[in-house]
């Protein structure tokens, strides 16, 4: 058996709140995502999606458990080893227009990573255009802004800055849910063709059913913070187990 | 075509407002150009006395008068611009930039620093300006940099609250995250990100605090904690002549206005540089 990519164990998140009851956005969550594979995580508005993300990045410390990324361990890390864990991992937010720098162009976004790990500004300018071709946009975006362009294209451009670093997991923080469905379309199928080109996993995160059964191989249910439910998008589907789940199901089906 | 109407009211207000900004800014490099190069601009050495003319009411010669020592008062308005706008500007160039790094400190930080940071803000700002300047006169003595040490003191902290809130609104935005998966220091992302991205509110603060700073600058020498006579300072000049409104008003009219005028200038500049950065009159020129 390989070793999985990522393995998040016992992980936890409580927000303490001066004079408030505590928020337990995310529970005890353990899950494995293996290489190469695409794990969707769905789960209502609210439900710790975002603060699991940013606890896996490291971003957000968390309160309890681990998160092991090929080899890291994540939760223990800070600064140096945190920017070298970076470097495996890269994120594609729900908001594409505010995940750019409103001050600074698509390509500078798209540099930056390479910039940071010394990559000369020529050779980081020419890669940022092949990323953005790969992604289905004219190389002439990396002089756009972001307000400059539509949400579907500023999300391309997301993807391509993500790629950018060659990360070995790929985080889509409900990368799809600000745009249009046929829009959404596109940037799943944009998803799918990058997934059969590079090696990569995919934690795809996303609050609708039937994109996750579409593009996912395998599928953890979150709710109130808590896993509820994990298997195969179609088993899931046809035999839900927990109550939740079987409401969210039935909710769109 | 239904809201031709508003694009057209837009496009107005937008046309006037760039009247405005370009009307301002002209008047605002007017005021320092007069300052930087007044000595050439002064008709009279503004220190020089003559007795024999003392107290004389404006004329040709002498626009303003000459006040009781015989000293043109013209000359001696156009010198007091230096000292009134330089140190004025001078003054709040120091708070913001000071303001600003504790600012942008204290929100990058968090914790402890922070709650620290902005309980000293808080305390400076609590303090009567004008009780601060006296007890900082008592320690360091009167005089015109002592009096920007006071003001100082007591006028970051707006700054440093305007900068930490733009900061921390900046920190829970998406490109920030990404700015930080990209890898890059502390310093790069603060430089590169932040602050470009919290300098506007910042600027037209500043810009409006420069009438504001000018009248308390004024007011401090016009109790004698600020600019000392001979000095040409507008304010230190009315306190110098009020003893003689009655006989010679033009002697405090004429700064008085100097004061007046400089202050609504930058007043309104700052008022029509906000506008003009107000992202829903940009929205409305890219329409
Ligand atoms: N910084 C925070 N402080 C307090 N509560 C938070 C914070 N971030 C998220 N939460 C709470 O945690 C829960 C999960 O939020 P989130 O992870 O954003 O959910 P999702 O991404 O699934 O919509 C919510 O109840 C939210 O209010
Ligand atoms: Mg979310």
């Amino acid at each position: 058996m390989a070793e999985p990519i990522l393995s998040i164990q016992n992980l936890t998140k409580t927000f303490k709140l001066h004079g408030r009851e505590d928020v337990h956005a995310v529970k005890d969550a353990t899950f494995d995502l293996m290489p190469g594979e695409c794990l969707g995580v769905i789960g209502e508005s609210g439900s710790g999606k975002t603060t699991l993300v940013n606890m896996i990045t490291g971003l957000l410390p968390a309160t309890s458990g681990t998160v092991t990324l090929d080899g890291i361990e994540v939760t223990k890390c800070k600064g140096k080893d945190l920017r070298k864990a970076w470097k495996k991992m890269q994120v594609v937010f729900q908001t594409p227009t505010e995940s750019f720098d409103p001050r600074r162009t698509l390509g500078d976004g798209i540099m930056e990573s390479l910039r940071n790990n010394s990559v000369s500004k020529a050779e980081a300018l020419k890669r940022a255009e092949e990323l953005l071709e790969l992604c289905g946009l004219q190389k002439e975006f990396v002089k756009r802004y972001p307000h400059e362009v539509s949400g579907g294209q500023c999300q391309r451009a997301a993807i391509a800055r993500a790629l950018a670093i060659e990360p070995k997991l790929l985080i889509c923080d409900e990368a799809t849910s600000a745009l249009d469905v046929t829009i959404q379309a596109e940037i799943i199928e944009l998803l799918t063709e990058l997934r059969r080109k590079l090696d990569m996993s995919i934690l795809f995160i996303c609050h609708d059913i039937a994109l996750v059964q579409q593009f996912c191989d395998r599928l953890v249910v979150m709710y109130r913070g808590q896993i509820v439910e994990q298997g195969v998008p179609s088993e899931v589907i046809a035999a839900p187990k927990n109550g939740y789940t079987r409401n969210l199901i039935n909710s769109i089906l | 075509m239904k809201n031709e109407p508003t694009v057209r009211v837009q496009k107005l207000r937008r046309d006037t407002l760039k009247a405005r900004l370009i009307l301002f800014s002209t008047l605002a490099i007017l005021l320092l150009l007069v300052s930087v190069f007044c000595e050439q601009l002064c008709p009279y050495d503004p220190y020089a006395q003559d007795l024999s003319i003392a107290k004389m009411a404006p004329s040709a010669e002498h626009l303003f008068g000459t006040d009781r020592y015989g000293r043109d008062m013209f000359s001696r308005v156009i010198a007091g611009a230096k000292t009134s706008i330089f140190s004025t500007l001078l003054l709040v160039a120091i708070i913001t930039v000071i303001g600003t790094i504790v600012g942008v400190f204290a929100a990058w930080i968090g914790g402890w620093t922070d709650t620290i940071l902005m309980r000293i803000s808080d305390l400076f700002l609590a303090f009567p300006g004008l009780v601060f300047a006296l007890a900082v006169a008592g320690v360091l003595g009167g005089g015109l940099h002592n009096a920007i040490i006071a003001l100082a003191a007591i006028s970051w902290p707006k700054f440093a609250r305007i900068a930490r809130s733009q900061t921390l609104a900046q920190k829970e935005m998406p490109y920030f995250r990404a700015a930080k998966l990209a890898g890059g220091s502390s310093l790069k992302i603060i430089v590169k990100h932040v602050l470009p991205n919290i300098m506007g509110p910042i600027l037209v603060t500043s810009m409006l605090d420069i009438g504001t700073m000018m009248m308390e600058l004024a007011g401090l020498s016009f109790l004698g904690l600020g600019a000392k006579p001979p000095a040409a300072e507008w304010g230190s000049m009315i306190s110098d002549t009020r003893g003689l409104l009655q006989t010679a008003p033009w002697l405090t009219f004429a700064p008085g206005l100097a004061i007046f005028v400089s202050v609504m200038i930058f007043n309104l500049l700052g008022d029509t540089v906000r506008d003009y950065l107000d992202p829903k009159m940009r929205k409305g020129a890219r329409a």
